[in-house]
């Protein structure tokens, strides 16, 4: 598995982006979890959205 | 025996003394009642940055104001009889269906494409100012947000003064549950008109599609639905009234906030790289949206205090941002503040969607004048602030250059 497989999801609320690759540290997710790795229950760390509103980012 | 807490119209831009300063009259709200039962206008009004917070993420919350209890500041003054509420005051499902077709061109990356034609607007507006003194909310904030969203809405150049004329008139009256017959009647009048200029637009877009939001939002589908044409002409007129008044504010509070701070304008001035944190620092520091609602879903207990289903909330976002709790030195203006987090545009699933729009707007639109004025100053012709409930912004801002 390669970098180029991590993949983006954005919050459809606030535009949050969540990047597989780097994780989000100060929450302890770290680097390269999976998107599906992350509990269901978290929220968008700017607008508190859940995680089902979030869509994968195309760039 | 201790002062009697204002209440009811006193904790609004109705009221005088609190347009002068809501925030001394927020902090002693904070201090003593933070989560304070205003029986005059019958809701709940919670200043505590940390419940303003959670109130506004908590998903399970209403937002339609017919859900709130009969008697109650939501169903009495923000209900629209048994109408739907716009996308504004909409709850699921309805509201993520609507939402979800209107988010592509609002995101951070789709806005920031923007940049360039947002500035050349500005520089056309700022083009027209030609006397030393003048009103900025009339000559600039005002202007400013409408001709953009005119322009993303792909709106012929010759329309844009009627469009902004009848914008204003609809948004006098579409947050204000206390104006007056005349203004609603002016009001409505300008809505009718909107509505039918809209669907012209949506028709010629149909035959010819553009690059504009009114072309996206007929081309916008999401799991096989897409929007009608009704709910395409309730999109634009909640975009021209959610985005004007608003986005005008923040301009305006800006440039106050800056006026009134001369070593943080010379900061600036000298590095404008910090306009962003600058934009952040403004919205904590002098919101332009001051209050945001929802309805109790269920019985709980908020501080201690008991919350009935039904019940109106008020979040106070002026008070939450100046939260002592949180900010040191809430009521310092620093442009450099290290934390700058806010709840102006809310929070949850109703967060404002335009928020990188209006970010945008301000960070040029508040470079571009500083620039074009090196001695820009506060004219003795003063300013004052505007009584419309729930805003905070100058109605007139005397400026020098």
């Amino acid at each position: 598995m390669s970098d180029s497989d991590y993949k983006k999801y954005e919050c459809v609320i606030c535009g949050f982006i969540y990047e597989e690759a780097l994780g989000l540290p100060d929450e302890g997710i770290s680097p390269g979890t999976r998107w599906e790795d992350i509990p269901e229950d978290w929220e968008c760390p700017d607008c508190g959205i859940s995680k089902a509103d979030f869509d994968l980012y195309e760039e | 025996m201790a002062d009697s807490l204002p209440e009811g119209i006193e904790l609004t831009a109705l009221d005088e003394a609190f347009r002068r300063d809501p925030y001394k009259i927020l902090k002693r709200l904070r201090e003593v009642a933070p989560v304070y039962g205003d029986d005059q206008l019958t809701r709940v009004i919670c200043t505590r940055h940390d419940d303003v917070k959670n109130l506004l993420r908590d998903k399970d919350f209403f937002t339609d104001p017919r859900k709130a209890n009969p008697g109650t500041f939501h169903r009495e003054f923000l209900a629209r009889g048994d109408d739907e509420p716009t996308m504004l005051m909409m709850d699921e499902p309805d509201h993520r269906r609507l939402r979800s077709l209107v988010t592509k061109p609002f995101t951070p990356a789709a806005v920031e494409s923007w940049r360039p034609r947002i500035r050349s607007v500005i520089q056309r507006i700022l083009g027209e100012i030609k006397t030393s003194e003048f009103d900025l909310i009339e000559h600039y904030a005002g202007p400013i947000p409408a001709v953009v969203i005119a322009e993303m809405l792909g709106i012929d150049p010759q329309m844009h003064a009627q469009f902004k004329h009848w914008s204003s008139l609809a948004v006098k009256v579409s947050f204000n549950p206390f104006a007056s017959e005349k203004e609603l009647q002016q009001g409505q009048e300008a809505v009718a008109s909107l509505d039918t200029f809209f669907l012209a637009e949506i028709e010629s877009r149909r035959k010819s599609p553009g690059g504009d939001l009114i072309s996206d939002m007929i081309r916008a589908e999401e799991a096989g639905e897409k929007l009608t044409a009704e709910e395409i002409v309730g999109q634009c007129n909640l975009l021209l009234i959610a985005g004007n008044v608003t986005t005008s504010d923040l301009i305006g509070n800006s440039i106050k906030a800056l006026l009134d701070n001369p070593l943080q304008l010379a900061k600036l001035r000298q590095s404008p790289e910090l306009i962003n944190n600058t934009v952040e620092e403004v919205l904590r520091f002098d919101s332009p949206v001051t209050n945001s609602g929802r309805i109790a879903n269920r019985d709980f207990e908020l501080d201690g205090c008991p919350i009935i289903k039904g019940q109106s909330l008020m979040t106070s976002l002026a008070a939450a941002n100046r939260d002592p709790a949180v900010y040191p030195d809430p009521d310092k203006f620093d442009i450099e503040r290290e934390d700058t987090h806010h709840q102006s545009f809310g929070g949850g699933r109703h967060l404002c969607l335009g928020a990188h729009l209006a970010r945008l707007e301000a960070q040029e639109a508040i470079l571009a004048l500083l620039e074009k004025y090196p001695n820009l100053a506060h004219s003795d012709k003063g300013y004052e602030y505007a009584a419309v409930p729930t805003f905070r912004g100058l109605s007139y801002f005397w400026v020098s250059s």
